[in-house]
């Protein structure tokens, strides 16, 4: 391969592909007839299109091209369409940073009410038996236990109250 | 007025309409195209089941994203895109799961590719069933790198200018130019090998 055939590799695939401009044409085939090697590129072009193009698209039934256009639109209205009305909410929700705003607002209301009412809460707590209680409470994490006579305090974690557990009914 | 702008002019009322919800523009779109698409995606994937798939899909694309389609390029094109990146992704997906190469066809086939031969000999459908043909291509085309395979079958097998393609694939033509030389240089090759 020389200076020259380095030169017409584009206008020989050009050429090959039938996009050459038609004043270019003479030279490339010029240059074809006396050079061996791009000869042998453009037959080896030539054998792979001639194998491709063996075998086209085979034509399929009728049955198929008859029911495709209802299948893809009663896919598309049937579970594409819901589907994408689901999207949509969620965009709606996500896109209305306002909305959000409130949302965190109002939790952190309720978290400082309930809060407050915590601190305010802050006193003894006694259970007695037989009564109403009839049991001992269940607490999953206790800070502090100990027995008195015949009394238990108990102080849950987390929490500033003391519940305090008669053991005997008092009068 | 020319056929071509006629053309461009009713795809674009089209593509409109189908932006506003019409449902009917939605139907004409599908008869219209119906067609080039299955012939890409078969020319793409090799098969009648993966075509008609892909069909499905392109399709049901389109409508999902036509309001976001600015008509920086022709509908054509962009539908044309659209059912490229669906089988690339499709083939990419085949390929993780299974991959098979040339070497893997069983020997009858071998013995039907070694009766090929060059351009000036008779074709090689002469030789072979369409069924085992077909098999020999898509196994020829499997050995390729997907950017090679879009190319080959996007000139080869659908006849698309250099033009079109350098449309459809974003790029410019000498990009297109050399991709297509490499992909023949080496489809070349790989046939070369199973000629021998």
């Amino acid at each position: 391969m020389n200076n020259k055939c380095e030169e017409t590799k584009t206008d020989l695939m050009l050429y090959f592909d039938g996009e050459l401009s038609s004043e270019k044409v003479p030279d490339v085939e010029k240059h074809l007839k006396e050079c061996e090697s791009c000869q042998n590129e453009f037959k080896q072009f030539q054998s792979v299109r001639n194998f491709l193009k063996a075998n086209p698209v085979p034509e399929h039934n009728q049955e198929y091209w008859g029911n495709l256009k209802k299948r893809i639109v009663t896919h598309y209205y049937n579970a594409v369409a819901p589907e994408k009305e689901r999207k949509n909410i969620f965009q709606f929700l996500f896109s209305k940073p306002a909305f959000w705003v409130a949302c965190l607002l109002v939790l952190f209301l309720i978290t400082f009410m309930f809060k407050g009412k915590e601190n305010s809460s802050d006193l003894l707590v006694a259970y007695y038996p037989g009564e109403k209680q009839t049991s001992m409470p269940k607490l999953k994490s206790i800070k502090y236990s100990e027995e008195l006579g015949n009394l238990i305090v108990m102080q849950p974690k987390g929490t500033d109250t003391l519940i305090i557990w008669f053991t005997k009914k008092q009068i | 007025m020319n056929d071509r702008l006629q053309n461009s002019l009713e795809e674009r009322e089209l593509v409109d309409s189908l932006k506003k919800g019409d449902d009917s523009a939605l139907e004409t779109i599908i008869d219209m195209y119906n067609r080039k698409v299955y012939s890409l995606a078969y020319n793409f994937l090799g098969n009648h089941q993966d075509a008609e798939d892909i069909v499905q899909m392109v399709f049901i694309k389109v409508f999902q994203k036509i309001k976001g389609f600015k008509g920086k390029s022709s509908f054509s094109t962009w539908l044309h895109r659209i059912t490229i990146n669906c089988c690339k992704d499709f083939l990419k997906a085949k390929y993780r799961s299974h991959t098979y190469y040339l070497e893997d066809l069983n020997p009858d086939d071998k013995k039907n590719v070694d009766n090929l031969t060059p351009s000036n000999q008779p074709l090689p459908s002469d030789y072979l069933q369409d069924k085992e043909l077909n098999e020999i291509i898509n196994s020829a085309l499997d050995n390729l790198s997907l950017e090679h395979r879009e190319i080959i079958i996007m000139r080869e097998r659908e006849g698309l200018s250099y033009e079109e393609i350098s449309k459809i694939l974003d790029c410019n033509l000498g990009t297109v130019m050399s991709r297509l030389f490499n992909a023949r240089k080496k489809l070349a090759e790989i046939l070369k090998k199973k000629i021998r």
